[in-house]
């Protein structure tokens, strides 16, 4: 095996947020909570971030919500398939989720965002969602989420991820499967600090695990850095998804490994 | 796990023999119209026990009409599951077609999907679904404008159906070899590979694509009288993983999807309602 060249930067991402992402300045747009510039050198800044030795692709995210702007970059864990990957555009929506956003204003790409992220940022209300972003021309594109997903997909349940942030969110499954107390949390060894949760999306496959979302958390705050501290890494499970058959059980030791893999 | 799923378990390509199934026909490879009943027949044969939703899709193609649906592996998670559209591109790639011509969707297909299509190579592919149970037609760019892309070359999922397509791994990693794995349900064994979508996500595991063969070629009934312990995988090819990209999790799901799905198939009390 090659040696992993991917992350450049080990740290806490949000460590960029105090230098970068204040606003107040002349260039802010206070009804978008965004900077009116596109913020090309803020992305740039993040792709070291970026873990990604499978495709050696580094792509940044900047989401903009009510309780500020954070950033995200994409995710692929040694040992982990296609599927398990996290895109930028996610890490940032869910790095403000569990910095207590409930409303996403807009969000800055440092590339087109595939149709896997637009189909997670897709709900019916959200059409309106500005985008900005770098296409294959190097141009900044200023757009919509409608223009980007016309027609797109909806199903009857279809939530808001932001409005249960301390708790699972499969609203779909939940409502078919008449399960209560469904459950799914992931905790890094005893630390309950970086609890991850399932964010479900109405196509299903976009969905977040609550794997990837306790990494989101764990790398905002603490960076890869923060596992060397930890003398071992072992991810807990806890699920209640009654009959629907749906487990996170394998994607959880999936992430572990990448995790173990990372550290060494 | 509730019994309502899959309401058939015939081979999914038995469909393609029957007298309704649209065939060739000079330059027109699809129906004049959308074919919303057959689409409805496809639904039973979804396998969606999480989500209860049904979906199918028909890819047509230079030598003929492939059928899909959507499969939902228990005991999986979200990620692992195939969408109709998937299946049926997957399907006639299996069958040796080497050019999507169209594609008709029972519903709006999902952005992950419009994504996954991006690597058929043809962006102006004409896609016909309903939307609010109406019917549209729109090309996969007008679907997905602005798509994000990576440089591939001329190389799509068609262009070698004999290999993996793993073009952006490969360029990434030399020493990177597609892997092969062998699904193995009692006397029939069925290959697959990895199909690799530019935006990494909405891609196809090789024992996704082995089971995408099963379905379509023999159907949930082969598992009549198989037991555990001969169903199971082996990778032929092990992969050299300089990439450490790794499908061991999603095999497992995989394979113990099938066997519940067996137990399912074999129990004594499951009542099978053909419509």
């Amino acid at each position: 095996m090659t040696a992993l060249t991917f992350p450049q930067n080990h740290g806490p991402v949000n460590a960029v947020r105090t230098t970068t992402f204040a606003d107040g300045t002349e260039d802010w747009d206070s009804q978008t909570q965004q900077p009116k510039t596109f913020p090309q050198e803020q992305l740039n800044a993040l792709k070291p971030f970026a873990v990604c030795n499978a495709s050696q692709y580094q792509a940044t995210a900047i989401a903009y919500t009510d309780a500020g702007a954070f950033p995200g970059v994409n995710i692929e864990l040694p040992g982990t398939g296609y599927s398990d990957g996290i895109h930028a555009e996610f890490f940032a929506v869910m790095n403000a989720r569990a910095h207590g956003a409930t409303k996403l204003n807009a969000l800055d790409i440092n590339s087109s965002p595939c149709g896997h992220c637009r189909e997670f940022l897709s709900k019916p209300e959200n059409g309106d969602l500005p985008i900005r972003y770098i296409d294959n021309t190097k141009a900044v594109k200023d757009s919509t989420l409608k223009t980007l997903l016309p027609d797109a997909f909806v199903l009857e349940g279809q939530g808001d991820l932001f409005s249960s942030k301390d708790s699972t969110y499969q609203p779909i499954v939940k409502r078919i499967h008449e399960i209560n107390n469904i459950q799914a949390a992931v905790t890094l060894n005893t630390d309950t600090n970086y609890k991850g949760y399932c964010v479900e999306v109405a196509s299903w496959n976009p969905s977040l695990t609550p794997a990837q979302d306790m990494l989101i958390k764990f790398y905002s705050d603490r960076g890869l850095d923060g596992l060397n501290a930890l003398d071992i890494i072992k991810l807990n499970l806890t699920e209640e998804q009654g009959n629907s058959g749906i487990s996170f059980k394998w994607n959880t030791m999936a992430i572990e490994e990448g995790l173990k893999q990372l550290k060494n | 796990m509730r019994e309502t799923f899959p309401k058939l378990i015939q081979p999914l390509n038995a469909l393609r023999l029957e007298k309704n199934w649209p065939s060739l026909n000079g330059n027109a490879p699809r129906p004049d119209n959308f074919p919303l009943l057959l689409l409805k027949k496809i639904n039973a044969y979804a396998i969606c026990n999480a989500s209860q939703y049904q979906t199918s899709a028909i890819a047509y193609t230079d030598i003929g009409a492939f059928p899909g649906v959507n499969i939902e592996f228990p005991g999986g998670a979200y990620a692992d599951t195939i969408h109709a559209e998937q299946c049926a591109i997957i399907n006639a790639r299996l069958n040796g077609a080497s050019q999507l011509i169209a594609l008709d969707s029972y519903s709006s297909p999902c952005g992950h999907c419009r994504q996954f299509m991006l690597e058929t190579g043809n962006p102006k592919l004409p896609i016909r679904y309903l939307h609010h149970q109406v019917e549209q037609e729109h090309s996969l760019d007008e679907l997905l404008p602005y798509s994000f892309t990576l440089s591939s070359g001329e190389a799509h999922i068609f262009s070698n159906q004999n290999q993996g397509y793993q073009p952006i791994l490969i360029q990434a990693h030399s020493t990177y070899k597609p892997p092969c794995v062998d699904l193995h349900l009692g006397p029939i064994c069925v290959s697959g590979t990895a199909i690799e979508s530019a935006a990494w996500n909405p891609s196809i595991t090789p024992a996704q694509a082995a089971f995408i063969s099963f379905l379509t070629a023999y159907g949930l009934e082969a598992l009549h009288g198989i037991s555990d312990e001969k169903i199971y995988f082996s990778q032929p090819q092990a992969s050299m993983c300089s990439a450490m990209l790794d499908f061991q999790a999603n095999t497992q799901v995989v394979e113990r999807a099938i066997r519940q799905l067996a137990k399912l198939i074999n129990s004594p009390k499951r009542q099978l309602k053909p419509e």
